[in-house]
């Protein structure tokens, strides 16, 4: 009796250590990275930094698609920092809300100005074709 | 500055696209420029898009821009300062959003017309006194003289579109958007008024050409 009781308290220790599973819908961070053509960053590493955390939240690679995908558990901006071997990298703070919403990121120069690029361009080109006939009436 | 549509009833816009269309009517008989001039033109106007899509934060956590039309009037007169930055103007609405189509003949008003033309009359009354405060002056004026009749229009919204006293669209009063408006402007056209006279001073000491011809 003393050896089936030994074997089943060693049982029940055996299943403490067996590694539970569930599977949830969740809003999920998905950065998606590339070098604005053909050329990707895919399976190259990754650390994602809760806010305020000097130790990583998330560690990986990656994924086929250059994409660094992370499940915020807290308000706050996230630090993302994608570094590849051959020298490339970035750093992208994620400003995460109460609801886990992205309320803002931070984005590229280009991102940033395109707007005013693309303003001062137009305006520009009207300018020229007013010159355009301008100079037709001088003539 | 610029107000966005459902902001203001037809009653309103409608006899400002009116009145922004016979004003543009008189300065396409007024206006007279030069092919030569066309450059400096285009690039002042472009200056002034630039100004008017940064947006400075200011305290109490709002923001406003400064807008380059007193530079433009100072340098080019006011009707085609009018001209270029209605131009902007349009361009702004049409292509990116900033400011309404329906309440573009207001922002045309306020920003365009009452901006040139209250900063080049300023400049031209007090410039025989003080040229630097004239120019000054006429940077801060032209933004806050703006900024009222903007907030005027929206002010009186309530009062001339509402049903049962519910208003339609906009929906603060007089006194509330005089404030609300007319502080962080005020702030602002000490910005407007110094770098109108940095960039006034710098234009005609290096590009001499465009102050020649007038």
């Amino acid at each position: 009796m003393k050896k089936v009781i030994f074997i089943a308290l060693f049982a029940v220790s055996l299943f403490s250590h067996d590694l539970t599973h569930k599977v949830t819908e969740q809003k999920a961070v998905v950065l998606s990275f590339s070098f604005g053509s053909s050329e990707d960053f895919s399976y190259q590493p990754y650390e994602v930094f809760a806010p305020g955390e000097k130790i990583p939240f998330a560690v990986g690679r990656t994924d086929k698609l250059s994409r660094v995908v992370f499940v915020p558990d807290r308000a706050g901006i996230w630090l993302i920092k994608v570094i590849s071997e051959d020298g490339h990298g970035k750093e992208v703070e994620v400003k995460v809300g109460e609801d886990f919403e992205i309320k803002e990121y931070s984005k590229t120069n280009f991102e940033k100005f395109q707007k005013i690029f693309v303003g001062i361009a137009l305006i520009f080109a009207i300018f020229i074709f007013l010159q355009y006939f301008i100079k037709r009436r001088e003539r | 500055m610029h107000i966005p549509d459902g902001f203001i009833s037809p009653i309103t816009y409608i006899p400002a696209y009116a009145a922004s269309a016979g004003l543009w009517y008189i300065a396409s008989k007024k206006v007279e420029i030069d092919s030569q001039n066309i450059s400096f033109l285009a690039t002042l106007s472009a200056l002034s898009f630039v100004f008017m899509m940064i947006a400075i934060p200011l305290p109490g956590g709002t923001s406003a821009h400064l807008s380059g039309i007193s530079l433009l009037a100072l340098i080019f007169g006011p009707w085609l300062s009018f001209v270029a930055a209605s131009l902007v103007l349009v361009v702004e609405a049409l292509i990116f959003g900033e400011g309404g189509i329906t309440t573009l003949g207001i922002n045309i008003l306020a920003i365009a017309f009452i901006g040139s033309f209250s900063s080049y009359y300023v400049y031209k009354v007090l410039k025989k006194r003080n040229e630097t405060l004239a120019i000054f002056l006429a940077g801060w004026v032209g933004v806050n003289l703006s900024a009222i009749f903007i907030a005027f229009i929206l002010g009186i919204q309530p009062i001339i579109a509402s049903i049962e006293g519910k208003p339609l669209f906009f929906p603060f009063d007089i006194k509330t958007t005089t404030l609300a408006i007319m502080i962080p402007h005020m702030l602002i056209g000490l910005v407007e008024g110094a770098v109108t006279v940095i960039l006034y001073r710098f234009l005609k000491k290096n590009f001499k050409v465009m102050f020649d011809e007038r």
